[in-house]
């Protein structure tokens, strides 16, 4: 089974994870990976108009600082599940170039020369790990399509910010926290449902993290669900029409209640 | 750890430099001090006669109490009707105006969306139906989506007052839903538009349109209290 990788930098530590774990799986090849420019104009303004000053922080804490993160940048458990793979590249074209994978950045991942370069590597499955919204072309490509690993429980938490969402929500009792993952369709997080996994709150935890306790989950939940299609063994739950409903980014007040049921 | 240093002071100027947030206690003092001005001017100024904005200022005033913002034993605004009712001849005809009873096309908003939709809202069961669901998350979704751009443009010109008037009367509709329906999403997409709006009434001149955005305001921080204290 071929997979290729989307990933939104190329310093996505995530997105090393994934293709690290990935190359060393049986029965699967890695046969490119695609990244996203960070430099274009139009994708600096949708990130802007969707996270504001947030974005300024991603930046820092991604690109910027990867190497000495802040402290509440949410990278431990990454960084932790990173020296545990033996990863030693920062990169991933440093990565790739090591293990003779194409590899590639565009401006869009719906762009022309997206989708030309993953004709030419030819997949079966595409991993996404973020870079922005995909249209149908792209979402059409392989056989299989495309798999995200969404950190809502699916398909109550849809869209932004779910983690505080389910928090804010669950009132100080126990939120409706877990991982999901999911085949992209045009949709918001509505693709159907392949794998779930259900987290809990530790009590005393903050939102930061318990986010990166998730994302250092993240990768070894994508791994499940590949190995699930190169063995033909995942259940599909398609989401129906009226079933949960989609969050978007939290405002600043509501946050800080969030947070007092932490 | 210097570089580290650098860049979270230089992250910490920009946000402070772009927060636009309110606090509680900005928009408590805010709306408190425009009322006090409006108490004096629409009790023995010219605007005394202005049924409208007496009326606006009658609820304002019954909110700030329930909020406890200010105590004063009687409603000082006299009006003759609380509300004003929509006949079911109005509702009707502006429903039947709707393309594909859609209040929203392509990022144009059909006029009187606010004012109509909530009224609906507020019929008996009117809250759940699919007509009001699928608009609300419509507009929703428009709101968070847009941010500064959204509500931009009406399906009719309209003068600056009226568009703004349109404007504030989709916040109460997305707020007032919040409370409906006990669903924050809606408080949320509330509490971003009001913040986008402060610029533009921060220096406005006491009047009808002010009075508007003062009960975005209150309804929205009683809103706020009632789903996220209890």
């Amino acid at each position: 089974m071929r997979v290729a990788l989307l990933a939104p930098i190329r310093t996505s530590l995530y997105s090393l994870a994934i293709a690290q774990l990935i190359s060393l799986e049986k029965g699967v090849e890695l046969a490119a990976i695609l990244v996203r420019s960070p430099w274009s104009f139009a994708r600096v303004r949708s990130e802007w108009r969707r996270d504001g000053v947030r974005l300024l922080r991603k930046i820092a804490n991604k690109w910027l600082l990867r190497d000495q993160p802040m402290p509440d940048s949410g990278q431990g458990e990454l960084r932790a599940l990173m020296k545990e793979l033996h990863i030693e590249e920062q990169n991933l074209f440093t990565w790739s170039q090591k293990r003779d994978i194409l590899i590639k950045s565009v401006s869009n991942f719906n762009s022309r020369a997206a989708l030309d370069f993953l004709k030419n590597a030819n997949p079966d499955l595409l991993l996404f790990t973020g870079g922005g919204l995909l249209r149908k072309d792209i979402l059409g490509l392989t056989s299989m399509g495309v798999l995200n690993c969404h950190s809502g429980w699916l398909p109550q938490y849809r869209g932004m910010d779910v983690v505080e969402w389910a928090i804010l929500q669950s009132k100080g009792k126990k939120p409706q926290l877990g991982l999901s993952l999911h085949l992209m369709d045009q949709g918001v997080d509505t693709g159907p449902i392949l794998l779930q996994q259900k987290i809990s709150l530790t009590k005393g935890e903050s939102i930061e993290v318990l986010r990166a306790r998730m994302e250092g989950m993240m990768p070894g939940v994508m791994l499940k669900a590949v190995r699930g299609f190169r063995d033909g063994k995942l259940t599909t739950h398609l989401q129906q029409p009226g079933e949960g409903r989609q969050f978007y980014v939290m405002h600043t007040r509501l946050q800080a209640v969030a947070r007092k049921y932490t | 750890m210097i570089v580290r240093q650098f860049i979270e002071k230089f992250i910490q100027w920009v946000e402070k430099k772009t927060d636009k947030t309110l606090s509680p206690e900005m928009i408590k003092k805010y709306v408190v001090d425009r009322y006090m001005y409006l108490l004096y001017q629409f009790t023995h100024g010219r605007d005394a006669e202005n049924e409208d904005a007496l009326r606006d200022l009658y609820h304002l005033h019954e909110k700030m109490i329930s909020l406890g913002w200010i105590k004063a034993p009687q409603n000082p605004f006299k009006v003759i009707r609380k509300t004003v009712p929509i006949s079911l001849e109005e509702l009707s005809q502006w429903k039947t105006g709707l393309k594909d009873d859609r209040v929203i096309h392509s990022g144009v908003v059909m006029f009187g969306t606010g004012k109509y939709l909530d009224h609906l809202a507020n019929l008996e069961e009117g809250a759940t139906s699919d007509f009001i669901q699928q608009n609300l998350e419509s507009l929703l979704r428009h709101v968070e989506t847009q941010r500064g751009r959204a509500l931009q443009y009406f399906n009719r010109r309209l003068k600056e007052e009226k568009r703004w008037r349109e404007r504030l009367d989709i916040v109460l509709l997305l707020i007032r839903s919040s409370l409906r329906l006990k669903d924050v999403r809606f408080l949320n997409a509330g509490l971003k538009c009001t913040e986008e709006y402060y610029a533009y009434f921060k220096f406005k001149l006491p009047g009808p349109l002010l009075i508007r955005y003062l009960i975005v305001l209150v309804e929205q921080e009683s809103a706020l209290k009632e789903l996220t204290e209890k």
